[in-house]
């Protein structure tokens, strides 16, 4: 594990991998388990406000794939996922500035695009492995409350929701990566992704805004409805692209300037 | 190898934009197989020098070679070659100082196990415990270990002594001697002269960016010379002293003379042989004060020795 900064990079983040997947996989267990006991509780019955379903997509809780795209894939599984793929981006490169660290790592041979592609490689292996955990949990899940959503479907929306991660986590890598600072990178990145996030749900209300849905990631993560339709390889491709496009901006931004100590 | 290690023209580094010059159009040249000590006051731009020869700043204007490759295009393959201690050490990871030095040499495609235990016997550095939880002293050591542990035909150390005790400083010393024996170049920055005079072979002193003077520590020492006392049994003319070859700074204050001898010290012996003279004391080269000097700036005369500067 101490071959490569690739290797290294995960070594390094192997306790908070540890940590997430144990919460992601408590949280899942909690929220997908217990589907059935709510419905038959008659808890998912009552009508709800219909701006509330700009936020969390149709609002269909009795079905199962309706309930795991409401709850777990447009809200709390994606935040988690964003929260967990934005402070590995924004620490990659930022973060060993800030402290030093970076100043010691490039005086060694290796290049700056060569560190910047380690990086990224070991971020997206990270949400990676979050996103199976978040597969096999709710996969599990699913079976235990007898919902009817094929484990190919719940593959299809966490591949999507993995990288959709992989891209919020890229942005946090490329603002690190032109600018050196940690907190702006994680800021700016929050920022984008929440406006992102509105910008996918409230967009399709408004006249003549709908294009403003085709900027958001999420738009190419849910819009196809992965949990009913399966892959929307139309869409992974999208969201594959832009995480490629960022990791080269974050090539390109640490490249072109002085490395702070 | 032929020419020199490290060679700067014109090399120089403005931070920001309309920023402050941090080192202005440097011209130096280090050679093969020496010690060269890098001296000037904090902020005088040591740190920004040493990092533009690795490629961790791009210089404003101008160019520096090391190894005989450009510090821009061929920044991989000088950092291979090199070894470089930066002047604070970042180090606080979890991983053991032994991890962390495996993982370093790793970056170098490899270091000898052995290499590492034996830097850190010498040193006397715990290797298992988290680098996190050494001392400023001991993440110094990890510094010179990784710095050192792949034997590497140039060594760039900034600050290489600050954080040792006095006995370590002394091995690293020894090292740094044992290295350049070898034939491998070291150059070293300092913002105290006592600590690189012993083994540096030249010195240069950088000032607000700029470069003040490039001197052989023996020439240094030559011309600090040596703070001489001579005690007459009774009081003597400063006349008769001033003018003499090999004396300068001369005060007389009763039946005491003082005076900086340079080079032989005959003329002095032989005119204080007219006199009754009952001691004579004559004290090694002030070169901190040659160095002060140096430090004080422009309109400050570096001729040392004659005032209380040390």
């Amino acid at each position: 594990m101490l071959r490569s900064v690739f290797t290294k990079t995960l070594y390094d983040a192997r306790k908070m991998l540890l940590w997430w997947s144990l919460a992601l996989t408590g949280t899942m267990l909690v929220y997908v388990a217990g589907h059935k006991q709510y419905v038959e509780a008659g808890f998912l019955e009552a009508e709800m406000p219909e701006f509330l379903g700009a936020f969390m997509g149709k609002l269909d809780f009795a079905s199962g794939a309706g309930y795991l795209n409401a709850t777990i894939y447009t809200l709390l599984g994606s935040v988690l996922v964003v929260i967990f793929a934005l402070m590995l981006g924004a620490r990659a490169i930022a973060g060993d500035e800030e402290s030093g660290m970076l100043d010691v790592l490039l005086a060694h041979p290796v290049s700056r695009t060569r560190f910047v592609l380690e990086r990224f490689a070991a971020l997206a292996l990270a949400v990676g492995v979050i996103g199976f955990v978040m597969w096999a949990a709710v996969s599990a899940a699913s079976r235990f409350s007898e919902m009817d959503v094929p484990i190919v479907n719940i593959a299809a929306a966490t591949a999507g929701l993995t990288l959709l991660g992989i891209v919020i986590g890229s942005l946090a890598l490329a603002v690190g990566a032109l600018t050196g600072r940690q907190a702006l990178a994680a800021g700016v990145t929050a920022f984008i992704a929440l406006a992102a996030f509105l910008a996918n749900n409230l967009a399709p209300m408004f006249e003549g805004l709908e294009f403003v849905q085709r900027l958001s990631p999420f738009y190419y993560y849910l819009g196809g409805d992965p949990l009913r339709e399966g892959f929307d390889v139309g869409g992974l491709a999208v969201l594959t692209a832009a995480a490629l496009v960022l990791a080269g901006l974050a090539v390109w931004g640490l490249n072109r300037r002085d490395i702070a100590v | 190898m032929n020419g020199a290690v490290i060679e700067t023209a014109g090399l120089s580094k403005t931070y920001g934009k309309r920023g402050t010059r941090a080192l202005d159009e440097l011209e130096m040249s280090v050679e093969p197989g020496e010690i060269f000590g890098f001296l000037g006051p904090n902020g005088a731009g040591k740190t920004t020098t040493i990092r533009l020869l690795l490629d961790l700043l791009r210089p404003t204007a101008g160019s520096a070679r090391v190894l005989g490759l450009d510090s821009r295009s061929d920044g991989l393959e000088i950092r291979r070659r090199v070894g470089y201690l930066p002047g604070e050490l970042p180090f606080g990871g979890r991983e053991s100082a032994g991890d962390l030095l495996t993982f370093l040499g790793n970056l170098r495609s490899g270091v000898p196990r052995e290499s590492v235990r034996a830097l850190a016997e010498r040193f006397d550095l715990d290797l298992g415990k988290p680098v996190r939880a050494l001392s400023k002293g001991n993440k110094q050591k990890v510094g010179l270990i990784q710095a050192f542990m792949h034997q590497p035909e140039l060594l760039v150390l900034d600050e290489p002594s600050s954080g040792l005790d006095p006995l370590l400083q002394q091995e690293f010393l020894a090292l740094a001697r044992e290295v350049r024996d070898s034939g491998h170049t070291i150059f070293m920055s300092s913002h105290v002269l006592a600590e690189v005079d012993d083994v540096a072979d030249r010195i240069a002193v950088l000032r607000e960016g700029r470069l003040v003077t490039v001197e052989s520590v023996d020439a240094l020492r030559e011309r600090a010379g040596h703070p001489t006392e001579i005690r007459f049994a009774e009081p003597v003319p400063v006349g008769a002293f001033t003018g003499l070859v090999g004396v300068r700074d001369v005060t007389v204050d009763g039946s005491i003379l003082r005076c900086v001898v340079t080079g032989s010290a005959d003329a002095l012996i032989k005119k204080a042989a007219e006199f009754t003279v009952e001691r004579v004391l004559s004290q090694p080269p002030d070169l901190e004060a040659v160095f002060l000097a140096y430090y004080a700036g422009p309109g400050v005369e570096a001729s040392g020795g004659g005032d209380d500067a040390a």
